[in-house]
């Protein structure tokens, strides 16, 4: 597997997670959403490009008009490697945290 | 409107770095963000939100552009990689040019920064200068020792002054450990706050405070009390003054104009006879620290009036001289006339035409295989490669080339680097060039070579239109030969400046080297005499002349090799009232003229049987000229020789028995001497006029008999240490010293020599690759010209015939250009050769051996195909 970063990550299991509904705005907000953290719109774009251009996304253009009115809003799938990808990191994850002992954030034990 | 176009602009900005798709998004969510802001924060925070939302998405996406490009760089540099591996005589020839020439650029770089950074390194040097005077066509740095006090306290633009006396060779003394120090110097106190010579041990306010203080260097120090401390220890000098060490410098860097090893105060020149309070006791340098370096003109102005208000008639013009300038454009020791900047501006000259043939290789061979070249353009370019994926490639290949070379370049510098510290005298090292500055000065000239020689490719062969060089061979026509031929007949041009130029060099220093001193230098040594041994002279030569080890005996006041005072003023019998000529003098012991064996063209020498000969009277101290009490001189008999230069300058036949009066005294000249050089041999032969005067003899002159030279000199030292116990025997040969005022000369020829042979080298590197490369494309011509019966003779000539011509071209160009460069250079000279062709005739014959070498093997064989080869396969 190829070492995603954290963020492109994110994105991935995001747009996963959105199905049918992953365009620009949509994962912007849910990203926001699920790390609590405002982020800004090139921390968001620069890694979703690179990913696009590696193949591990693609556009699926969808039919009618965005929101305001102009072009054709692009929604974003996950191509199959991109899949792939999102598995082997689901797996890893999994195998990582296996048989760790209990784990207690102490400040909010405090 | 301008906002409509704005907004197209950042749309094109954004359209360039993402696809249609992301750019979208991108705007859409922009968009959206911007009118959701609107609602909540009002338009301008919005607007202001969006700018920085805006910015702030580009920047990540410009990264990673940029990073994608360093990508596609990374890919040429692999292409270029392999081109290279696949032509592997082209590339050894390329990079081989390249390092070799870049290094031979970057030692000189590094000789003309050397000479450059000289004195740069005082705190205060842009506002140290030296007062110089020049009177008539007469400069000096010798000024009066009341001079320094006088500007400090009269001229407010002069923040500190400094004198410095040489106090000539003396013997220093510690315990049972003596030896001579050449370079001892008595200063003021305020010395040691102009410059920055930093004291190791001592404290700069008062370490020249005391009357008999003395500061050594630390390797002066090192050389008398090894691992001990010498701060407080006493010294003898001259064995007779005790002085107390009170400091230890820092040894003096080798880019310092002013050199010293040993520091007294200046009070001490009073001590040892000095009038140091007389304005007429010119013998000091003066150095001035200047609040403002832009006060020069107005301090030259006062310093100038000051000499008015001194010297009523015939004032000197004083000048301030940089002292950052000095080494370049003035020379540290007085009399001295080559000026440095000539040389700096020669080699820096000479960098630039290696470099330049080295570039020229590159651009010959790579226009050589354009036509090979054409086909990959052709093909890429079918395939989809833009023009400029093409320029990126081939600079991609040169840059590649000659950080690949500069490497090598900086690899064979540091391993020539102590040849070259040996043949230029300088003592640079690895450390003195791995300074970033240098490596950054370095870096630049290497990718300077890259771009330049890189261009002709990189711009040229990519605009070839696929389908022309697809289609068949490419007909590269008359237009690309032409350059190709101009390209190197430079090269050979440019060598044959850098060839003929040293054939100059060479021929005026053998000349120089063989032109006779006017007199018999050989076996002649000379001895410095300090204290005890100057009035002891005349024992020592009873005793030596009685010795048969010894040939002659005679003494004088100047440095044997190089007289240094001079004096105007004086009077003869007939003289023209304008006429003024500035004589040099000295005192010389009766037997000089016999000893030297110096001709003497008219009257006699000084003889012993004419006691009136004797000027003693006339002399009162070292410093004499201007120290002679009015009316103290009387003997009106007292002789004077004085050379054919001085003769043709009195005019009016036999001088002879002519009054002649010179340094305050009345006298009559008793001969005539044929010239000869009583400076270096690159000086012009002054007047000279010599008088008797034992009793002021600094240095004796010993003449040895020919045959055994070691047996007569231990023969002397044996005597010599009878009497002088007390004081090292420590001798010169007249022809070390005539020797070494070739060094700079000798130093020039043997670089210039390094540098034609490699010019030569990296031209005929260049002539091999493009010969091969021509022998390769004309194969099928020479197997059809075979075929129909020409012999394999007739085609080496005919080959050879078209190189030899561009490297005669060469030759026919670089004539004039040496022509004028050597001219000047000469001129600096006053004995020298006429320039004749027999310079441009070596020249040529050895490039053009060169030349034929280098192509000789590889145009035989192309001429000795077997033509059935070659033409069978079309």
């Amino acid at each position: 597997m190829n070492f995603l970063t954290r963020i492109e990550e994110i994105l991935l299991l995001t747009i996963w997670k959105l199905r049918d509904n992953a365009y620009g705005i949509s994962i912007r907000e849910q990203v926001e959403k699920d790390t609590g953290i405002s982020w800004l719109s090139g921390a968001i774009y620069a890694p979703l490009n690179r990913m696009k251009k590696h193949g591990y996304i693609a556009a699926k253009p969808a039919k009618g008009q965005s929101e305001s009115g102009g072009r054709p809003r692009v929604y974003y799938i996950l191509t199959p490697r991109g899949r792939k990808e999102l598995c082997a990191i689901q797996s890893m994850t999994r195998d990582l945290w296996a048989g760790v002992p209990q784990l207690r954030n102490e400040a909010e034990e405090r | 409107m301008t906002a409509e176009k704005r907004a197209s602009a950042r749309k094109d900005l954004l359209s360039r770095l993402v696809d249609a798709e992301m750019a979208a998004s991108i705007r859409e969510d922009l968009a959206y963000q911007q009118s959701r802001d609107r609602i909540e924060k009002g338009a301008l925070s919005a607007t202001l939100r969006h700018m920085v939302r805006l910015f702030a998405t580009i920047g990540p996406l410009l990264i990673f552009a940029a990073i994608g490009g360093l990508t596609m760089f990374g890919i040429s540099i692999r292409m270029a990689r392999r081109n290279l591996a696949k032509h592997k005589g082209f590339s050894l020839i390329n990079i081989a040019g390249l390092s070799i020439g870049m290094a031979a650029c970057l030692f000189l770089v590094l000789w003309v920064q050397d000479e450059l950074s000289f004195d740069a390194f005082h705190e205060n040097a842009p506002e140290i200068f030296r007062v110089d005077v020049t009177q008539g066509n007469n400069r000096s740095a010798m000024t009066p020792y009341p001079l320094g006090p006088a500007l400090e306290q009269s001229v407010p633009e002069v923040e500190h002054a400094a004198r410095v006396a040489s106090l000539g060779t003396v013997v220093l003394r510690v315990g049972e450990k003596a030896s001579y120090e050449s370079a001892a110097r008595a200063v003021d106190p305020s010395f040691l706050r102009i410059f920055s010579f930093p004291l190791l041990q001592g404290n700069p306010a008062s370490a020249l405070s005391g009357p008999h203080s003395l500061i050594l260097t630390e390797s002066t120090a090192r050389k008398y009390f090894g691992a001990e401390n010498p701060m407080g220890r006493t010294v003898t000098l001259d064995g007779r003054f005790d002085f107390m060490i009170t400091g230890i410098m820092k040894d003096v860097p080798s880019n310092s104009s002013i050199r010293h090893d040993l520091l007294v105060p200046l009070e001490f020149m009073r001590e040892i006879g000095w009038y140091i309070d007389r304005w007429g006791s010119e013998n000091v340098t003066t150095w001035v620290k200047l609040g403002d370096r832009n006060q020069v003109n107005s301090a030259q102005d006062k310093i100038s009036g000051l000499y008015r208000d001194r010297f009523q008639t015939r004032a000197p013009e004083p000048i301030l001289v940089g002292l950052t300038t000095i080494n370049l454009y003035a020379s540290a020791q007085p009399g001295q006339a080559a000026q440095k900047i000539q040389t700096v501006r020669l080699f820096g000259g000479l960098a630039a035409a290696i470099l330049l043939i080295a570039c020229i290789n590159f651009m010959n061979l790579a226009t050589a295989r354009s036509s090979k070249r054409a086909l990959e353009v052709g093909l890429r370019k079918t395939v989809g490669a833009r023009r400029r994926d093409l320029i990126g490639q081939f600079y991609g290949e040169s840059l590649l080339i000659t950080a690949f070379a500069f490497l090598l370049a900086l690899a064979l510098v540091s391993v020539f680097l102590p040849s070259f510290n040996a043949l230029t005298g300088k003592a640079l090292t690895i450390r003195s060039f791995l300074r970033v500055g240098y490596l950054l000065v370095f870096a630049g000239i290497a990718a300077l070579t890259g771009l330049i020689s890189g261009s002709y490719p990189a711009l040229f062969l990519s605009s070839f239109l696929p389908a022309k060089v697809l289609k068949g061979p490419l007909r590269t026509g008359t237009k690309s030969g032409l350059v190709r031929k101009a390209l190197i007949v430079t090269q050979f041009a440019t060598a044959v400046v850098v060839l003929a130029g040293t054939f100059v060099v060479l021929q005026q220093l053998h000349f120089l080297r063989s032109r006779g001193v006017g007199y018999d230098k050989d076996q002649l040594i000379y001895l410095g005499l300090q204290g005890e041994t100057r009035s002891g002279f005349q024992v020592l030569r009873d005793r030596l002349i009685r010795d048969a080890n010894v040939a002659g005996v005679s003494g004088l006041f100047q440095r044997p090799t190089s007289f240094g005072s001079r004096i105007d003023g004086a009077d003869w019998e007939g003289r023209a009232p304008d006429q003024n000529p500035t004589i040099f003098y000295s005192a010389v012991d009766p037997h000089y003229v016999e000893t030297l064996k110096i001709d003497i063209v008219e009257g006699r020498p000084f003889s012993e049987t004419f006691p009136g000969d004797y000027a003693d009277e006339i002399l009162i101290n070292g410093s004499m000229a201007r120290n002679v009490p009015e009316g103290a001189v009387a003997n009106p008999t007292t002789g004077f020789l004085i050379n054919e230069e001085l003769a043709r300058i009195m005019g009016g036949g036999n001088p002879v028995g002519k009054r002649l009066s010179m340094l305050g005294a009345q006298g009559v000249i008793v001969g005539v001497m044929k010239n000869f050089h009583f400076q270096s041999l690159q000086q012009k032969i002054e007047p000279l006029a010599l008088f008797a005067s034992p009793t002021h003899v600094r240095f004796a002159v010993i003449r040895l008999p020919k045959g055994n030279i070691s047996q007569a000199l231990a023969s002397v030292r044996t005597t010599w240490e009878r009497i002088f116990p007390d004081f090292p025997f420590e001798y010169r040969f007249y022809d070390e010293d005539f020797g070494r005022m070739f060094q700079a000369e000798a130093r020039l020829a043997a670089l210039l020599r390094w540098a034609a042979g490699l010019a030569i080298f990296v031209a005929c590197l260049g002539l091999l690759g493009l010969a091969s490369f021509l022998a390769e494309q004309r194969t099928k011509e020479i197997g059809i010209r075979k075929t129909l019966g020409a012999t394999s003779s007739g085609i080496t000539l005919m080959l050879s015939k078209e190189f030899l011509r561009w490297v005669v071209w060469g030759n026919l160009i670089a004539a004039p250009i040496v022509y004028l460069i050597a001219g000047r250079w000469l001129r600096g000279y006053a004995y020298r050769i006429s320039l004749d062709a027999s310079a441009f005739a070596l020249a040529l014959v050895v490039t053009l051996t060169a030349a034929f070498l280098t192509i000789g093997r590889q145009t035989i064989k192309t001429a000795r195909l077997n033509p059935a080869r070659c033409i069978k396969d079309e």
